[in-house]
Parts: structure tokens; sequence; C-alpha cells
């Protein structure tokens, strides 16, 4: 019978417009807020095999370099000059073979095999993250590659595309069987590999150290002096700070620019993600105070019945209760409204976002989620806080 | 248990007076005098006046919410000028309300004083399509019940003819009777004169 008295028997209109406009609101905040944690996700990418602080250095590219000088690559005393700047940590060469290799990989019937002679390259293990477990080599045991991103990408929207094959996934490059041969005067050496990683921010064949060690050990070519090596890895805390940039484009070095891209990219989205959150912030007050208007106006419309009920004898607490109730049902049909809003979007953006070559998660952060309810929760509160004093004043 | 007011001028405004427990008082006085500004007061609903009102030796400035939730189920019990139904509900969804609060009838009851009042047939009507004397007997009915000391009545009979009025007074008297409690009972000074302990003029 209270639900008769105290509920709106009229103004279901105003009932739907109240629930689209906290839905919007809600929604206007959930939906910036979970794509810039997938963005920044994607940004901060542990997926990667290379922590973001460690950035790869070379020289410059010269006419002395594409003569063949090998005097090009870096000396030891540039080496220790690196060591002694700014914000840098740790410094390794890159091991590069110094035997002449090729590989084949082999999809399938379909897909036709490829070969191509390889030029690998080895960083300590301590540079690398996220090894998978079996990356260390020893002999008779297959050899874990790790191939850039570009690779892949350069196949799928490049090549396949234009030549009619289909387009493969890292999965499924994961599972090909790979072989690098080696030839050593002549003779033709097997080894089983298999890759195991893709890295965007180093552009070159990465394999375990111990192999190249081994190899450059057993197979170099008899006329190869010790060279130079012609790239860096660099650990720093902090690959953007201004003395250490300066320094490398002092010294004519190049830098992998991805990350550079990267921390610049994870910059601008700070400053959008916090103007977008001021605006949602905006957006939420608005829509709170309209579902607070909205809770006023259906107490002020009953004011007659409330007042009267109160005079019969019911309890502040029992009417208080009742509306408690019922917008509780409105808030929470609101919330899971908005989540099923987010969970249809969510897909759909991230299919969206691969035109693009963003590899969203289709997920739902909890995150997200929490924030949804501590909002409801927030307009419940405020709303039945000011409910309860309208009632007393009755 | 007596209720003590000190209220303004004439015999119980601006003095001190004690309504004596299961006493039946009657109001007279024309317009305007104070009548339902005395119910309201004793009722609880305004508090815009000096003096005290002491029930059960209690100031009634003192109760909580709570507690005026509590005497209005168990103590008072009030009909009011303005009726105070709700008009979308129907006569017995209106009386219903109250009666779930104490639980004090059951449905025969409120249908056998329905009977005596002649509005049985009024029962599944909505409120908003009754007349105001039809609605004086509704509310008049949702007043009985519940538990009280004290039944407030604020111009009950004025829109009903002699007969019904008579009727009406004599449920009243039965169910005071009843729960040995008071009655104060206000009028213009029409035809219901008689049955009274005590007349007030003010």
């Amino acid at each position: 019978m209270l639900n008769k008295l105290l509920f709106l028997d009229r103004g279901k209109l105003q009932l739907s417009i109240v629930v689209g406009g906290t839905l919007l609101g809600l929604l206007l905040l959930l939906i910036p807020l979970q794509l810039f944690l997938d963005f920044r996700e994607l940004l901060t990418q542990k997926t990667d095999l290379l922590n973001p602080q460690y950035m790869v250095l070379n020289k410059e590219v010269t006419i002395m370099g594409m003569v063949g000088d090998k005097k090009q690559g870096f000396s030891k005393t540039e080496i220790e000059k690196l060591k002694t700047q700014q914000s840098v940590e740790e410094i390794a060469p890159f091991t590069a073979n110094n035997f002449y290799s090729f590989g084949i990989l082999e999809f399938s019937k379909d897909v036709p095999s490829f070969q191509t002679d390889l030029f690998l390259e080895s960083v300590p293990d301590k540079f690398l993250d996220n090894l998978p477990g079996n990356w260390q080599w020893q002999t008779g045991k297959d050899v874990s590659i790790i191939l850039p991103t570009d690779f892949i990408n350069l196949y799928n929207y490049s090549f396949a595309a234009t030549h009619g094959l289909p387009q493969v996934s890292k999965s499924v490059v994961k599972m090909a069987p790979f072989k690098i041969v080696v030839d050593s005067l002549g003779n033709k050496l097997e080894f089983k590999a298999h890759i195991v990683g893709f890295s965007d921010r180093i552009n070159t064949i990465i394999v375990p150290l111990q192999f190249l060690e081994y190899g450059n050990k057993s197979f170099s070519k008899p006329d190869n002096t010790e060279t130079k090596p012609g790239k860096l890895i660099v650990k720093s805390n902090d690959p953007t700070n201004a003395s250490l940039t300066n320094y490398i484009s002092h010294c004519g070095y190049e830098t992998n620019q991805e990350l550079l891209r990267n921390a610049r990219l994870a910059g601008i989205l700070r400053v959008v993600a916090s103007a977008l959150s001021i605006l949602g912030m905006l957006i939420v007050i608005l829509s709170a105070t309209g579902f607070f208007q909205f809770a006023q106006l259906v107490l002020n419309r009953k004011s007659y019945e409330v007042k009267t009920l109160l005079q019969l004898g019911f309890y502040p607490k029992t009417i208080w209760k009742y509306y408690f109730k019922i917008f509780s049902i409105i808030l929470s049909s609101v919330l899971v409204l908005s989540f099923i809003v987010i969970y249809i979007f969510k897909p759909w953006f991230a299919e969206y976002a691969a035109n693009f070559g963003f590899e969203l998660n289709e997920g739902v952060s909890g995150v997200t989620l929490i924030s949804g309810i501590v909002v409801v929760l927030i307009y419940l509160f405020a709303t039945m806080a000011n409910l309860w004093r309208e009632v007393l004043r009755s | 248990m007596p209720l003590h007011g000190f209220v303004s001028d004439s015999a119980v405004w601006n003095t001190y007076y004690v309504f004596d427990t299961g006493k039946h008082y009657l109001i007279n006085a024309a317009s305007g005098k104070g009548k339902t500004t005395l119910l309201s007061i004793i009722y609880g609903f305004r508090s815009d006046y000096s003096g005290s009102i002491i029930l059960n030796n209690k100031p009634n400035s003192t109760n909580s919410y709570n507690d005026w939730a509590l005497i209005r189920q168990n103590k008072l019990s009030m009909m009011f000028q303005d009726l105070r139904l709700f008009p979308t509900l129907t006569a017995l969804e209106n009386i219903i309300l109250k009666n779930n609060l104490t639980n004090h009838y059951s449905e025969e009851i409120i249908i056998q004083m329905a009977e005596q009042l002649d509005v049985v047939n009024l029962l599944q009507r909505r409120c908003e399509t009754l007349s105001l004397g039809q609605q004086q007997r509704i509310a008049l009915i949702r007043c009985m019940c519940q538990p009280f000391d004290w039944l407030l009545l604020d111009e009950p009979f004025s829109h009903l003819d002699m007969g019904n009025a008579n009727k009406c007074m004599e449920l009243v008297t039965t169910e005071c009777r009843k729960r040995n409690a008071g009655l104060i009972l206000t009028s213009l000074g029409e035809y219901i004169q008689e049955g009274f302990d005590q007349k007030i003029d003010i």
C-alpha cells in the first residue's frame, strides 16, 4: 500500500528520463576510464619483452659505414663515458652472429614457407623481461627466438594482403616450426628453433646469448677479427632525462624511437586522461544533481502523503526505508544497465581499435566496475541523507 | 492520566487546565477561537506556542520523532478537521493502513463499524469519490483502529445530518468506554451536546 501512496503514480516519463540521464552520466565516466586503463596497459605493456626503461643505442649510419668500415661501432672509451651519464644504470653490448646462418619457417601447405638469411643478436638475459622459462639454451635444446612485432605486421598487412595469403596471428607464429641452418665451411648444421615472443622495442632477432657464444666460437668465419659492438642496450631509470638525451644526440648516437614515442604518447595520454577525468567528474556531478532533484521531486509531490503518514503514527524510519528501497532499486538497475552497455561496447571497440593496429583487451577491468559501484553508492548516500532531512521536516 | 495544558485567554488558553483521564469534554466555540490549534498542539504537530503540554507527566516538547510515532499509535488518536484521508486509496485501504500499525482490530470488526455507520457499501470506493459526510465517517472508523487513552475529534460531524451524527456519537462513546479513554470533541455548537462530563467554552 505504501507503494501506491509514496511512489509516482504518474510521471513514468520522468522516471525514464532520470534513469536515462543517470545512465548517461555513469557511462560518460566509466567508458573513458575503461579506455584510459586499456590504452595505458597498451603503452606500459607488460607483454613486451623489453622493459621501457631499457633503450637501444646505435650509431648513425654514415658513408663510412656504407663502404664497410669495421671501425664503426662503439669503442670501449665511448661505452665508459656513456656509463657516467645521468640516469644510466647499466650498459651491455649487443652480440651479433659472426657466422653465416639462415632460417626456414614452415606454417602449413597453404602458406608458403619462408627462407631467409638471418642476423641474430643477443643481450644478457637480465636486460630482457618476461622471458619464458625455457629461454636458456644448451646443446640439443630448441633455440628460443624473439621477433620484432614489425616483422609479423609487415607480413600480415603488406605481404599477405597483396599476395592473397591468409594472415597469421602471433600465437600461430609461435606454434610454427622454425629451423636455423648454420653454414660452417660448407657443412650445414640444423638447429630446431621456435618463436617465443615479440617485441615492439627491439628491432632485431634476439636469441639466447649462450647460443650465439657457442655459434661464434664454433662456426666463426676464419677471416673475422673482433668487431666493436654496433648496438648497445642501456638501462636507464629515466630514458627521457634531458641531459641524457642531449648527450646521446651530441655524440651522434641513435636510439630506438619507439621508446621515446611511447614516452611522449604516455605523456599525452596522461594529459588527455586527466582532462577527461575532470570532465567525467563534472558530468557525474551533473547527473548526480539530476538524480538528487528527482528524489526531491518525488518527495515534494508526496509531501501530503508523507506528512499524513507521520501524523497517523508511522515512524519516519519506515518511510525513509521505503524510499531507500525504491532508490536502491532504481540505482542498481542503472548500474546493471551501465555494465551491460560497457560489456557490449568493449569487444566492439576492441575490434574497431584493432583496425588501427591496437590490440586492446576485450574485458572490462575491475577498477571500472568498482568505480561504477562507488559512484552509485555516493549517489544513494547523498540522496538518502537529503531525504532523511526532508522526511523529518514534514 | 491527566492531560495538562497552559494555554491563552478563556477557560483553556493562558491558564492551567487539566483534562482528566477517562472524562469526555466538549469544546464549543465559534470559528477562529483556536479549537483546532489546541488539538494540534496536544497531538504534537504544532510547536509554535509558549507554555507546555504535559501528557503522562512528560512535556510534549521533549518527545522525539519516534516517541511521537509511538504516542500516535497507542496513546492519542485524532480525527482531523480536514480528515487527511488518502484520496487514491479505497476507504477500506485507508482504514487498514492505520489498523496495520497496531493490528488493533480484525477486518470483521472494521466492517461491523462500517455497517453501524451505513458506509459498508462504500468501503471499496476510492476516497476521492466520496462525499464529505461519507469521508467523515470513514475517518472516524480509522480513528478507532488503534489503542488510545485520548480520542481527539475536531468537528467530526460538521457534514452529517442529525441521524448520522447520533450513530457516530454512539460509536465514539462505545469505543471510549472499551478503552476507558478520554474524549475531547470540538464543535461549532451544533446539535450534539449531550453525554459529556464537561463543556468548555474557549
